[in-house]
């Protein structure tokens, strides 16, 4: 019933990656008849089924209130769904990408990108190595040794998922990443996504844009489950 | 990537020493903050000791170390110098009444004269040594200070030895134009009519040992109600002065000695905020694999910098408003340890307490719910 999972995946120390070498199998979460209810009876979305596999972005589409950030908390092991559950393999190290960029305003954007390496025991000279590597994938070189605070909107959301990608996470959940972003600097962070997921872990997007909608591979529709609610009638979740 | 746990124990230090060095968390912010509760606790306190010690000093200064006990002829000399044996004893002395001194200067004008033993000098703050010692103000009216001689009617010739002051603050007045004449040592067995004794603190014990000098037939003559002499009793030299001055038991319970309390739950709460005004960060933090303890030892090392700096100029300030109350280095070692120390020591555990509190309540889960509320 209760979320299940590997060790530490989503739960209270998120990323810690487990080991030197990724897990055996690829990630894979699967949600089976999952539903929600902060309130008992009203119901945010109900029997909803999917299986998330790696290597592919997930869409998590729906209107405003029909729960696409719960479930995003769920996945992430930080909420215990209502009914149903998830099955998570392979998912050592989760990372969650929030809608508004969560920087420190007079730290650096190399070190923000090293600290989750250092985190893991990586010796400074080597994480920021690798911290300048991922830069130049992401196309932040250039800032490299400018404060966070003095970014702009595009490049403090691509950071983000920077940092996301030095986590070397097997399950990346990205809530509205390109809310706040030009078409440009969104079309930039959708290919950086999807870089992210042809790295070999699952991605789920929650997203209203249609462009970035119409990248993923899969669409998780919460507007279906929320209409399942109202009839009553158990139907799976599109994931296809 | 290969991992480096050897490498894992160092980081929570270097990010903070990173962090102090970029201002993150406004380190100097929370610095005032702790020097501001520091300084109401400790500076509340601080003024509670100087405003005791310079009321003690003002007391001993308007002669409140000095007690006394008059019996005429019923004092043995020897008794009364032995007092000085008594731990906080400062000085002791014997005294009668002498024949006037009469000035060929003004013969008209005789000063009342008591002969002393010696030690007169530590009893009434002799400017001088013992021996011819006359007060300041017989010294103006005729001229003559120490080292000058000054001669009598009768053709007698004395060297000032020494002075002493006798302020109209209310001590006894007959002494103001009074001079002390030292008897030798062959006299010590004689009986005197006084004793003084000047202790500070001025204990029961120094009260019995002094009424002890009394000799029994002086003490006992008024044993029949109504009749014969009063029982001599100790009494001040300035009687004006209020009975019960500052002592230990009044510093030992002043109020602002809980000033510990205070600071410590006021600055616990600072150092709290100080990681709670981090919540995101942290909880973010906790995202990529910190520990609790491990994020608990990044902000308690964040505190340590902004937390020294503010107690160490704090104990300067404090230190600067006692230096007045202290009378030696040792006294004001003593008061800056018994006070401020206390109060800084007990900030700097409370502030440090808030932080650990604080750091280890942070949570990925609360990452939601805290990204809403920016």
């Amino acid at each position: 019933m209760s979320a299940a999972g590997g060790a530490a995946a989503g739960g209270d120390t998120g990323g810690v990656a487990a080991g030197g070498v990724g897990p055996a199998a690829a990630p894979c979460v699967t949600l089976r008849d999952l539903g929600h209810a902060y309130v008992p009876g009203d119901f945010l979305f109900r029997h909803l089924d999917a299986t998330l596999t790696a290597g592919r972005i997930h869409a998590l589409i729906g209107p405003s209130g029909s729960g696409k950030s719960t479930l995003l908390a769920i996945l992430a092991g930080w909420l215990t769904p209502s009914e149903g559950a998830v099955e998570r393999r392979g998912v050592a190290v989760m990372n969650w990408v929030p809608q508004l960029p969560l920087g420190v305003a007079r730290r650096s954007v190399l070190d923000h990108v090293a600290l989750p390496m250092l985190v893991r025991g990586v010796p400074r000279a080597v994480a920021d190595a690798e911290a300048r590597r991922i830069l130049g994938t992401f196309g932040l070189s250039d800032v490299e040794d400018h404060d966070y605070g003095s970014l702009s909107g595009g490049e403090a959301q691509r950071l983000m998922l920077a940092r996301a990608a030095a986590t070397r996470c097997d399950l990346l959940l990205v809530d509205e990443p390109t809310a706040s972003l030009d078409r440009s600097s969104a079309r930039t962070v959708i290919a950086h996504i999807r870089g992210l997921a042809s790295g070999g872990c699952v991605v789920v997007v929650a997203t209203h844009d249609l462009e970035l909608r119409d990248a993923c591979d899969d669409v998780v529709d919460l507007a279906e489950a929320q209409d399942e609610t109202r009839d009553e009638t158990p139907r799976e979740g599109t994931a296809s | 990537m290969s991992r480096h746990r050897d490498a894992s124990w160092r980081w929570p230090a270097v990010e903070a020493w990173r962090d102090l060095r970029g201002g993150v968390g406004n380190p100097a912010l929370w610095a005032v903050v702790l020097a501001a509760i520091l300084v109401l606790c400790g500076g509340a306190d601080a003024i509670a000791v100087r405003q005791l010690a310079d009321t003690a000093w003002t007391y001993r200064e308007s002669g409140g170390d000095v007690l006394t006990v008059s019996a005429p002829r019923g004092i043995r000399g020897r008794d009364c110098a032995a007092l000085t044996s008594i731990p906080g004893v400062d000085g002791a002395v014997a005294m009668r009444g002498a024949d006037v001194v009469t000035p060929v200067a003004l013969p008209d004008a005789p000063y009342m004269a008591y002969e002393v033993t010696d030690g007169v000098r530590d009893v009434v703050d002799v400017d001088g040594r013992d021996g011819f010692v006359i007060a300041a103000k017989v010294g103006e009216q005729l001229g003559v200070g120490v080292g000058d001689d000054l001669v009598t009617a009768d053709g007698a010739r004395h060297t000032v030895t020494g002075t002493f002051d006798w302020p109209g603050d209310g001590r006894l007045p007959q002494y103001a134009t009074a001079v002390f004449l030292s008897v030798p040592v062959s006299e010590m067995d004689a009986m005197f009519d006084s004793c003084w004794v000047c202790a500070w603190p001025m204990t029961s014990a120094v009260r019995d040992a002094l009424y002890a000098t009394v000799s029994e037939s002086a003490s006992g003559g008024g044993g029949i109600a109504g009749l014969g002499a009063p029982v001599p009793t100790p009494s001040r030299l300035n009687p004006l002065l209020p009975g019960n001055p500052p002592d230990a038991a009044s510093y030992r319970g002043r109020i602002t000695r809980f000033a510990v309390v205070p600071a410590l739950l006021l600055a616990a709460m600072a150092g709290a905020g100080s990681v709670l005004q981090r919540r995101v960060e942290l909880a973010m933090l906790r995202q990529f694999g910190a520990s609790r303890p491990q994020v608990a030892e990044k902000m308690l090392a964040v505190a340590l910098g902004w937390s020294l700096p503010a107690a160490l100029g704090v104990l300067g300030v404090l230190a600067a408003v006692l230096a007045p109350a202290a009378r030696s280095v040792p006294d004001a070692l003593a008061l800056c340890a018994d006070g401020p120390l206390r109060v800084v020591a007990a900030g700097l555990a409370g502030a440090y307490l808030g932080v650990v509190a604080a750091s280890c309540a942070m949570s990925p889960r609360a990452l939601p719910r805290l990204v809403r509320m920016r």
